[in-house]
């Protein structure tokens, strides 16, 4: 029989599929989001983490960017 | 301008506490007018945004610079009269920022201590300044200007006879000065000698014919001089330098003079010594010699010059003008054999008046003048010497030095120029660098140690000039690969994150990509840089070339580095970062950077350094000739990782001297496919088993015992990664050893290694954890 989930696809470079996937197995098993990974580039997720996702992904870039200070 | 800058945050200058209070003012930029009034009463910063009030004059456009109450100025480079304005903005104020057309300086009260240290005047200062001004030059500028510069010159420091004195014509001053505790308590007072206010009193010290513009007659002057009186004070040796930092402007404000007038010097031995005539000194050489030697006598100071722009022909005509004992110090012993070999190069000196004083090669000094080469090591030293060295040491002790010569003044820390400074007795310093930056600010330290900075030449000048190479710099982006990337992010890896975005197999390829490039299409010569040992070995193992470490015996090195010279077969050489500084490498002309020690500016600096020495013909490198760009320098960085930060501050040194990077993404080319190691998937799994089992020390940061600009490292940070310690053999055997009959004899361990059993090795771990 045919399921339909609902969510979320996403699309994105290899290193960012890997952070995600990072992200979510760093969750309890209750709030584990991604539903399927579908390849190194393409996840299928819950649909209400996206604004999580994108904060988190912002946060670790920032880290890792440089700003002059002045 | 005005608009544009008004976001733009302040200069550093202000005290640090303001710092918060600047974020805020970034932030609201919307309520400049409104809300920010406040801010502007409290510190007085407002003004500085608000540039409506500037008074423009009505023939701007011939002038070159803007002058702004903050003390910052800005310089346009296009205009007719920059050489001239350059010249003189050099001298007075600090350069913050010097990209192609638009200069920014900021004036300092220690950058107009040098000003006035070389001889210009106060008024002179306001005169220049407010000629080359399109505006009219604010009054807080004027006003700095006269309180940072009006107590020059009222004090002098004098050596003599190996004895220091506190000189000046003014008794009140010295009384001033005598009232301050440190100066006090490092007084020496001499007994018999004391007159009715307790100063020595000389009469014959008169500043000869210096106000009288050589009118007077020779009797009349001679007169003249008789009637000025000097009083002094004498004070201990060792307190020399706390009391010049009381003296500085921050503090009492009696700035020292500190001249040797060595032409008069009658009491030390001349050494006979001459450039030779094929030694040319460019412009900006001779131009740093003319402000060390201004006025017929020589100043302690600084001179900036890129690495490459042949610093050590200014030592050597430095010492050859002054004509007495020198004293050289290097960082090494390779550079010390290097600047014992330009001392004959561009001198006149006989071989046996100049001798080296390493570790190695202890050449005893004879006759009564001479120039002396060794490390800051071999002087600094605390510990036991042999009976030899504890000779030759006593005479650089006891000996009254014509010229202190430093080079690389950036890396010595504090304290051993403390000591150094100390020990030897010295009438004039000459401090040479390339990079006057550091990350521990220690550079301040700097300016009662030696003396104010004298002279910094711009590089974009000298490349334009031709006098160095043209460097086109690039950052290479290498993504991740997948596998190293999630054991990257894996919190359990977090002491290995280096080793794996250093190790990424993308990044690899990228070097051997262009190590391939570079030797097979242009003939070129390569540097790679590794600061992670661990890399270095991996790299040079897998790509088949020479390297050199910190461990690498002095014999294979120079064995090495003759045949990247003058061999067709090494063009590649791995350097960890012993290459960093002095170690001369004119053939190179490319460097590749695999890592770094963290966020070092002046890491970078230094290694960019060594391939700006100029090559090739002067018409092909100049604009628009056959080779515009003759050297390259790749800094290869893994994206998405804690590199991309270090890799952007790095580049700020050389962004602020005006070089600018280009990103490349797109390295190794897609096509390039199984030509290039790590194609595979399983070679890079096994790459990635290889850095993952490899221990934490290993994969760590080379340490090298003079590197002290530590600060810049983050705090997760290996101590020590060795050879040895890959190979397993890592002393271990030994420091448990003995640690453990510690243990057991006096229950208290006394070794730099960590004792985490969980670190021990695990055949060790069933006899002691």
């Amino acid at each position: 029989m045919v399921n339909a989930t609902k969510g979320l696809f996403i699309s994105c470079d290899i290193p960012m599929a890997q952070f995600i996937i990072n992200m979510n197995a760093a969750l309890p098993q209750s709030q584990k989001f991604i539903i399927q990974v579908l390849d190194s580039t393409h996840l299928f997720v819950q649909p209400n983490v996206a604004e999580m996702i994108r904060s988190a992904v912002a946060e670790f870039r920032d880290q890792n960017s440089y700003e002059k200070p002045n | 301008m005005g608009h544009g800058e008004k976001g733009r945050p302040h200069k550093k200058h202000k005290s640090s506490a303001k710092e918060e209070q600047r974020s805020t003012f970034v932030e609201d930029d919307d309520g400049y007018f409104g809300d920010e009034v406040d801010d502007d009463l409290r510190d007085g910063e407002g003004k500085k945004r608000d540039f409506s009030k500037l008074e423009l004059k009505p023939d701007h456009a011939n002038r070159p610079l803007w002058a702004c109450a903050d003390g910052r100025i800005f310089l346009e480079t296009f205009s007719p009269l920059y050489k001239q304005a350059y010249d003189f903005l050099i001298a007075i104020a600090e350069p913050v920022c010097r990209p192609e057309s638009m200069h920014e300086y900021n004036l300092t009260p220690h950058s107009l201590y040098a000003a006035v240290s070389v001889g210009l005047e106060t008024e002179t200062i306001i005169a220049v300044l407010n000629k080359l001004s399109k505006t009219k030059l604010p009054k807080e500028m004027i006003d700095f200007i006269h309180g940072s510069t009006a107590n020059y010159g009222k004090v002098k420091l004098v050596l003599k006879k190996n004895r220091y004195f506190v000189e000046s014509p003014f008794p009140e001053v010295l009384k001033n000065l005598l009232k301050d505790e440190v100066i006090s308590r490092a007084r020496i007072t001499s007994e018999g000698l004391q007159g009715n206010d307790g100063f020595t009193i000389s009469k014959s010290m008169g500043e000869m014919g210096n106000s009288h513009d050589g009118l007077l007659n020779e009797a009349e002057l001679a007169a003249a001089a008789e009637e000025k009186e000097t009083h002094s004070f004498e004070i201990d040796p060792s307190q020399v330098e706390n009391v010049k930092q009381r003296c500085l402007p921050n503090a009492l404000n009696y700035p020292m003079l500190e001249e040797y007038d060595f032409r008069n010097d009658t009491v030390n031995p001349d050494l006979d010594m001459e450039l030779k005539p094929q030694a040319q000194p460019r412009p900006y050489q001779e131009k740093s010699l003319s402000k060390m030697f201004g006025n017929g006598r020589a100043r302690s100071g600084i001179i900036v010059l890129p690495c490459g722009a042949g610093k050590s022909l200014v030592g050597v005509s430095a010492a050859s003008r002054i004509k007495k004992s020198c004293l050289c110090l290097a960082t090494n012993a390779v550079s010390v054999d290097q600047w014992a070999f330009q001392f004959k190069l561009w001198s006149t000196i006989r071989e046996d008046q100049i001798c080296r004083f390493t570790s190695d090669s202890k050449e005893r000094f004879r006759g009564n003048a001479g120039v002396v080469v060794t490390t800051y090591n071999m002087v600094a030293f605390g510990g036991k010497r042999s009976e030899e060295s504890e000779k030759i040491i006593e005479e650089i002790r006891n000996r009254e030095w014509g010229l202190l010569l430093m080079d690389e003044v950036h890396v010595v820390p504090a304290h051993m120029f403390r000591k150094v400074i100390s020990i030897t007795k010295s009438h004039c310093k000459l401090g040479l660098t390339a990079t006057l930056v550091r990350e521990d600010e220690r550079i301040t330290d700097l300016n009662f140690l030696i003396g104010p900075k004298l002279y910094e030449a711009n590089w974009l000048d000298l490349v334009k000039g031709g006098f160095i190479a043209n460097v086109q710099c690039a950052e290479v982006w290498c993504p991740m690969t997948k596998e190293f990337f999630a054991e990257y992010l894996k919190k359990e890896n977090s002491k290995k994150k280096q080793a794996l975005y250093v190790m990424n197999p993308n990044k690899f390829r990228a070097c051997e990509f262009l190590i391939r490039f570079h030797e097979q299409q242009r003939g070129d010569k390569i540097i790679v840089f590794a600061d992670n040992l661990f890399a270095l070995t991996e790299y040079a193992m897998k790509l088949r070339k020479p390297m050199i470490y910190g461990a690498t015996s002095h014999v294979e090195r120079t064995k090495i580095l003759e045949a990247f010279k003058t061999s067709r077969d090494v063009n590649t050489i791995f350097l960890s970062k012993v290459g960093d500084n002095s170690i001369d490498i004119p053939e190179a002309n490319v460097i590749i950077q695999i890592s770094s020690h963290a966020g070092s500016r002046r890491q970078e600096a230094q290694r960019l350094g060594r391939i700006l020495r100029a090559k090739g013909k002067l018409q092909d490198r100049m604009a628009g000739g056959k080779e515009e760009y003759n050297a390259f320098f790749y800094s290869l960085v893994s994206t998405d990782t804690q590199e991309m930060y270090y890799s952007t501050k790095r580049q700020q040194f050389l962004i602020d001297q005006g070089y600018s990077f280009k990103v490349i993404t797109s390295l190794p080319p897609p096509d390039s496919g199984p030509d290039l190691s790590y194609h595979r998937l399983e070679d890079q799994l096994s790459l990635l088993s290889k850095v993952l089992s490899a221990g934490d020390d290993a994969v760590g940061l080379e340490q090298l015992e003079e590197d002290a600009d530590d600060i810049a490292l983050h705090k997760g940070r290996r101590s020590m990664g060795s050879m040895s310690a890959m190979s397993g053999a890592n002393g271990m055997v030994y420091m448990e050893y003995r640690t453990g009959r510690k243990l057991a004899g006096q229950g208290q361990i006394k070794s730099n290694k960590p004792k985490d059993p969980a670190k021990r090795h695990f055949l060790f771990k069933r006899r002691y954890g």
